[in-house]
């Protein structure tokens, strides 16, 4: 009910869209859910590529938050074509773009290279760090937990009120997030 | 919608309005019958740290099972029954075999319930549905780490 108000004001903006703010359409209530995933994975990634004995856990929640990422924003733009959403770059660059703490990133904002071999590390470029991670490790999966923790809450507090095709989407999502839980826990 | 003068052949669509919640129900309730089966069977076949976590998992899915029947009874419906018995994609024959066998019917229940959650605007299913979906999303992510499975995770658990 909600969401088929919200796709009628949008609707009605759409016909005259520009880039004027006051005919943005409002806010898809997956857009926060995007910003998260979109920051988890940075943080993942940065986890990953920094501490070596985390690898394994923070890549498989990099690549897990990604896909996320990837079909939060789909279904954003789905419902309203004109939605402006951050991209999904698999770099750590992207995720300050959402409205995360930090602002966006230069490293990796354009021609960013896949998830492998990035050199664009936040370590190297602290000035404009775009995901802090915790110099120790136990700090750094402390900060892992509290994330997918966030993600998981976040996730499922949205199910109850969606349609039900997104209702599924975020279950999923929710879900995926626990199960990471269970394994960084 | 209480009263109890429906036929008891449960192929019969209910007379409610939410059939379409029933028909998904009663497929979750199934596909619970048949991970309590599974995970029956896996026993024999797992080393005793393995066992210590499905005897868990039984229980769970026992009382998840048990859950999901009141709730068919509440709006009218009768529970589907469990099968005597379920062919398994692969023969059980040790703990690989039998952590594949859990993998397979862990994710078969959250499929299950995904598909609850896109069939129901009925907010007190949707919640049980969601829930389930993680348990059981939980649960194959554990089956998957004991077979040392990389990654142990899926991104979006249930999908069809």
């Amino acid at each position: 009910m909600l969401a088929g108000a919200a796709l009628g004001v949008a609707a009605a903006a759409v016909g005259g869209c520009t880039t004027t703010p006051a005919s943005l359409p409002p806010p898809d209530p997956l857009q926060p859910l995007l910003a998260a995933a979109l920051s988890d994975s940075a943080l993942a990634t940065e986890v990953a590529r920094v501490h070596p004995t985390l690898a394994a856990v923070a890549s498989a929640l990099a690549a897990d938050r990604t896909a996320h990422a990837e079909s939060l924003g789909a279904e954003v733009l789905r419902a309203t074509p004109s939605a402006s959403i951050p991209p999904v770059s698999r770099s750590t660059g992207s995720a300050g773009s959402a409205g995360s703490p930090g602002s966006a990133g230069s490293p990796g904002s354009t021609g960013s290279p896949g998830s492998g071999g990035s050199a664009a590390g936040s370590t190297g470029t602290a000035g404009s760090a775009v995901v802090e991670v915790p110099p120790a490790p136990a700090a750094a999966g402390a900060a892992l937990v509290e994330a997918v923790r966030a993600a998981q809450s976040q996730a499922a507090a949205l199910i109850a009120g969606l349609p039900r095709y997104r209702a599924g989407m975020v279950a999923s999502v929710a879900a995926c997030c626990a199960s990471h839980l269970a394994v960084l826990g | 919608m209480t009263t109890p003068s429906g036929p008891p052949t449960p192929s019969g669509p209910p007379t409610t309005a939410d059939a379409e919640t029933v028909g998904a129900v009663q497929r979750a309730l199934a596909a619970e019958h048949a991970v309590v089966w599974a995970l029956q069977l896996v026993t024999a076949f797992v080393a005793a740290d393995v066992a210590t976590a499905v005897a868990e998992s039984e229980a769970a899915h026992r009382a998840r099972r048990d859950a999901t029947s009141r709730v068919l009874r509440d709006r009218g419906a009768s529970p589907v029954a469990a099968e005597p018995g379920y062919a398994t994609p692969a023969p059980v024959t040790d703990q690989p075999s039998a952590l594949a066998l859990l993998v397979t019917a862990e994710s078969d229940v959250a499929a299950a319930w995904r598909s609850v959650i896109e069939h129901t605007d009925d907010a007190a299913v949707r919640a049980l549905a969601a829930e389930s979906l993680t348990d059981a999303a939980v649960r194959a992510t554990r089956w998957r780490r004991a077979a040392g499975q990389v990654p142990p995770t899926v991104p979006f658990p249930g999908a069809p």
